[in-house]
């Protein structure tokens, strides 16, 4: 159903991909997926079922097999890489469940490169601001194996939430954490969410985190529910 | 598994598994040890071959030599005392055929020649047929130069001759290069009917001897004859040389380019060093998980040193054993065409064992002076890092086992090459020349990551190159090596080579005169000056008489000391010549010329600045030049700047007139030819030839020709090794554009999920490439410029061309070549989705 609110609209969205043996691999199935602006999305499932792969799909770094991708009132379905890499710039946030870090780049300087690629101006300040905003002030000038998982995936938020994007994608953010820490990524990610009025799409395992949403999917066989 | 095997199995898991790693390794030894092999091989045995064929070379045990005037009777019976003695005595003159007029080596020899080795003919004749009735031995070519045949007569100045044989070996011919023409071989008596040998004639009168068997020939013992003989004959100009020294020219020259071509091999190995350390670094950084696990599970590092360093030792054993293979190939190829120059080599075979085994032991060293580094940091990973980042890089650890090993290796290999050089003062110097510059190149790359840190720029794509240059991990030093080094040595070649080309063309343009005519008698100077000046109005003739420096200031010219440079005016008989006006070509920087003196009866000399300098003399000293005996002291009265490379008539020593004037003396002259065609000259010599036979013509072109192909054969020699050493520095560049792909393919995939275009990531690219590029070739060119400049003053050429299209367009083509390797090893990371590396991690 089209409705003007929708930030993210997929419809009939498949996607097939060549397996180590060259077999094609049916990895979606025809997904349906409307998210309104403001609004904070979960998929859950189990492991291989597709989950990581819808969320490459919506972010641009995958392109479908067939359906239709609009993001922000944009079709990108047919859009080509360099298209894509500018429309996430300033769209699109995305936390890895591995950090996914620049390791030769400080905190400061993975955090500021989005900005800069998203062409802010004031890059180095904003991004003291986002690093400080998570609690990271004093860590800016460390690289990340000089930071605790914890402390990568705070920088990976600060990065994310930096150049404000309308949508931020989440996978797995507290897979490679402790419960104390996970806790502490849950809340900054949703209190981050709240405050810029982000809409969230999140992946997870975590039943608590799951809850915290306002939609809750499941993803199974590359079908979603 | 006993703990004595375990490196042993880790070793070979490593090699198994991981050998496609060590290819650059492997092929960076393999280039290192086959350049250092095949020059160490052609070294020794151009070394040993001279060593063993001295003797053969001398023609005797012994040389004794008087320029300009032949033995007398009383003086040839003195040298009898010493052993058997062999006369020869050599010129330039010219051959005539029918039309045809050749410049040819003429050699006159006694029955005694040659007293070592054979004298061999192609045609079934001995020496005494040949020689008998006005018979000459010519080379081959000189028959198909002349369009003769066996049987056919030339005439060589007034004598007629009959050619009987062609020669096919003559023991005491070292080296074909700088021969002027083919050689004519006569004996003396045959000689004396050309009329050539006059008083002051061009010619070197050699006795070789044979020396009585109980004698040692030594360099006290040469001394002593040298003695003996000045104080017997005190008015002859006696050189004495032995066998051991007897081919000082020709072991100077090949030292030389030998040990240019050692340093050349020593930087390219150098090189393939650092491609080396780059490769090592870039194996031990895929490792760090690995080691980290082993000692996770409890590995020591003395388990995984061993490990390690025998996985280096046995891949340098392997890379230098290829390497000698090859080496094998190239000298075994190369050696007939060195045969063709080097005559002495004949018998002599490409395999030397001691410089295999030598380039392999450099192999060794080099392997492990780079390797250490890397790998002893390796050892100081912490296992805890398994729990922090994922993309973990090797940083090198500035500790005292790192220095200490650095140190030792660098010592062995220091060691290495002073106990093995030919030269030793020109191998420190090398090794200096060489320290200094990788030292500037180290200051270069420490400079540029400063910057690159320091500097803040806002355009995104500017700021992740300039990031890249200076973030841990950064290649930016084994780039500005790799290709600083090698472009530091080509321009430096190329600078040098153009340099003496550009010479050459200017010289021969502007300045050279079209012939140059020697041996000219007195009775002959009105008529050729008439003949000359009948083709051109530019003509010069100078007298000249041979002499030798006897005083300076009063005090015996063996203990005046002399500059290294200028050493040869006191090496036995110079030119001299006389004249009353300012010869045109002279260029006057100290004193007057003497029109400009008041009359005066004491003689004067005009000389080269570089004797007052050389000598620490000054306007107003005196010198006493012996003339025929006569002894002639003259003061100094000016100095004049000469470049011999001008091809112009030019004396060293000039003497005002009324003082030599009615001594018996030849004449030299020149003449410039305004249509300076070929067609012009040879109709000019052939004349010159026809109405004045004892005259020899040399034609300036051929000169030049000649200079131009030694200095091709030299150019080719030379650009043989700095094509090796660029091809090693192409090599380490592409292995160290390529050694951080992977890093830069994961990188890239985050900034295109961040927001990063293609274009972004090959601006980016481009710019970090364009600048290491720009900053190190225009450090190279400065360095290079410097060194041809050094060259050039070495070689006393009196401008130096900096020739910057030369350089620039050197710069613009290492920029493109450097963009183009980058592009090529890291083209896969351009088109790259970011979803394929991100689905793996």
């Amino acid at each position: 159903m089209r409705n003007e609110n929708n930030i993210i609209e997929l419809e009939n969205l498949s996607l097939t991909l060549s397996g180590p043996n060259g077999k094609q691999v049916s990895i979606l199935h025809n997904v349906n997926l409307n998210v309104q602006a403001g609004e904070s999305v979960c998929i859950v499932g189990p492991s291989g079922s597709g989950k990581t792969s819808l969320m490459m799909l919506i972010s641009g770094v995958e392109k479908a097999t067939s359906g239709r991708i609009e993001i922000a009132g944009k079709d990108i379905t047919h859009f080509d890489e360099d298209e894509l890499a500018a429309f996430r710039g300033e769209n699109i946030g995305v936390v890895f469940q591995n950090f996914h870090l620049i390791s030769t780049m400080t905190a400061l300087e993975n955090v500021s490169v989005a900005l800069e690629l998203a062409g802010h101006d004031d890059a180095e300040n904003v991004a003291v601001e986002s690093l400080t905003a998570v609690g990271l002030e004093k860590r800016i000038h460390h690289y990340p194996e000089q930071l605790s998982g914890g402390e990568q995936q705070r920088v990976a938020i600060a990065r994310a939430f930096a150049t404000r994007p309308k949508i931020l994608l989440a996978d797995e953010p507290t897979g490679n954490l402790d419960s104390e820490n996970g806790q502490r990524i849950i809340e900054l990610l949703f209190s981050l969410t709240k405050q810029y009025g982000t809409t969230l799409v999140l992946i997870t395992h975590d039943d608590a985190l799951a809850n915290k949403t306002s939609h809750k999917l499941t993803m199974k066989d590359g079908v979603l529910s | 598994m006993s703990h004595h095997k375990m490196p042993f199995k880790l070793a070979f898991l490593e090699l198994k598994h991981g050998w496609k790693h060590f290819s650059v390794f492997v092929t960076c030894l393999i280039l290192g040890v086959a350049i250092m092999a095949t020059v160490n091989t052609f070294g020794s045995v151009i070394q040993s071959a001279l060593k063993h064929e001295a003797q053969g070379l001398l023609g005797g045990d012994m040389e004794v030599r008087i320029r300009g005037v032949a033995a007398t009777e009383e003086e040839r019976a003195f040298l009898n005392n010493y052993g058997k003695v062999s006369y020869v005595a050599t010129m330039r003159a010219m051959a005539h055929f029918g039309e045809e007029h050749t410049l040819v080596e003429l050699k006159a020899v006694d029955d005694n020649y040659p007293l070592i080795g054979d004298v061999t003919f192609n045609e079934n004749i001995s020496k005494q047929d040949v020689f008998a009735n006005n018979g000459v031995a010519v080379d081959s070519i000189l028959l198909s130069q002349m369009d003769a045949q066996i049987g056919d007569t030339i005439q060589l100045g007034e004598g007629t001759y009959t050619i009987k044989a062609t020669l096919k070996t003559e023991p005491d011919r070292a080296v074909q290069i700088f021969n002027f023409g083919p050689r004519v071989m006569l004996n003396h008596k045959s000689m004396e009917s050309s009329k050539l040998i006059n008083t002051f004639s061009l010619v070197e009168h050699r006795y070789r001897i044979l020396k009585n068997s109980d004698i040692v020939v030594n360099e006290a013992y040469e001394e002593k004859v040298e003695d003996e003989l000045k104080a017997t004959f005190p008015n002859t100009s006696w050189r004495v040389s032995t066998g051991t020294d007897g081919n000082r020219m020709l072991k100077r020259f090949l030292n030389q380019l030998l040990s240019f071509l050692n340093l050349s091999g020593l930087a390219t190995f150098l090189i393939a060093g650092i491609g080396i350390a780059s490769a090592v670094r870039s194996y031990l950084s895929k490792k760090v998980e690995t080691i980290a696990v082993l000692k996770v599970q409890g590995a020591k590092k003395k388990l995984i040193a061993k490990t390690y360093i025998l996985v280096l030792g046995i891949l340098s054993c392997v890379g230098g054993l290829l390497g000698v293979l090859i080496s094998l190939g190239l000298t075994l190829f190369f050696m007939p065409f060195l045969k063709t120059f080097l005559p002495v080599l004949e018998g002599y075979s490409g395999l030397h064992i001691p410089s295999l085994l030598l380039a392999l032991w450099y192999g060794v060293l080099v392997a492990y002076l780079f390797s250490m580094p890397a790998l002893l940091s390796a050892l100081e990973i912490r296992p805890a890092l398994l729990f922090r980042a994922k993309n973990s890089f090797l940083s090198l650890q500035n500790s005292k086992a790192v220095r200490q090993s650095v140190f030792f290796f660098s010592v062995l290999l220091f060691l290495t090459l002073y106990l093995s050089a030919i030269d030793k003062t020109f191998t420190l110097g090398a090794i200096a020349v060489i320290a200094c510059a990788f030292g500037l190149f180290y200051l270069c790359a420490v400079g540029i990551k400063a910057w690159a840190k320091r500097i803040n720029v806002k355009t995104p794509w500017l700021k992740l190159a300039i990031g890249n240059m200076h973030r841990p991990g950064a290649t930016t030093g084994t780039v500005i090596f790799a290709i600083g080094i090698s472009l530091t040595v080509l321009i430096a070649l190329t600078l040098t080579e153009a340099n003496f080309q550009q010479r050459i063309e200017k010289v021969v343009q502007e300045r050279a005169p079209s012939l140059f005519m020697i041996d000219i008698q007195p009775h002959q100077k009105k008529d050729l000056e008439k003949l000359l000046l009948s083709h051109s109005p530019e003509v010069m003739m100078y007298p000249m008489v041979r002499g030798r420096i006897s005083y300076v200031n009063n005090v015996p010219a063996e203990k005046v000391e002399v500059d290294e440079d200028i050493d040869w005016v006191m090496r036995g008989d110079r030119g001299i010549s006389y004249a009353a006006t300012l010869p045109e070509n002279a260029n006057i920087v100290k004193g007057k010329w003497w029109t400009e003196h008041s009359p005066s009866s004491q003689p004067l000399l005009s000389v080269d600045e570089r004797i007052l300098t050389g000598m620490n003399l000054e306007l107003g000293d005196t010198m006493t030049l012996k003339v025929l005996g006569k002894d002639i002291t003259a003061t100094i009265a000016n100095a004049r700047l000469i470049d011999y490379s001008t091809f112009q008539i030019n004396f060293a020593m000039m003497l005002s007139p009324g003082v030599i004037d009615k001594m018996p003396h030849t004449s030299v002259a020149t003449i410039h030819l305004k249509s300076a065609s070929n067609e012009t000259e040879f109709a000019l010599v052939k004349q010159i030839a026809k109405d004045f036979p004892g005259v020899t013509t040399i034609r300036t072109k051929e000169i030049v020709d000649l200079v131009q192909n030694i200095m091709g054969h030299i150019a080719t020699a030379l650009s043989l090794t700095v094509g090796l050493s660029l091809f090693a520095g192409l090599l380490v560049l592409t292995s160290a554009l390529s050694a951080t792909v992977d890093q830069r393919r994961y990188d890239v995939a985050i900034l295109k999920v961040l927001g990063a275009r293609k274009s972004d990531i090959l601006k980016s690219c481009t710019a970090e490439w364009m600048m290491l590029a720009l900053i190190t070739s225009a450090i190279a060119a400065s360095i290079g410029t410097f060194s041809a400049w050094l060259i050039n003053n070495r070689l006393r050429g009196q401008e130096f061309f900096a020739m910057p299209e030369v350089t620039l367009s050197t710069i613009l083509l290492c920029c493109a070549v450097i963009w183009c390797v980058g592009y090529w090893g890291n083209r896969q990371i351009f088109n790259l989705r970011p979803s394929g590396i991100l689905r793996n991690e």
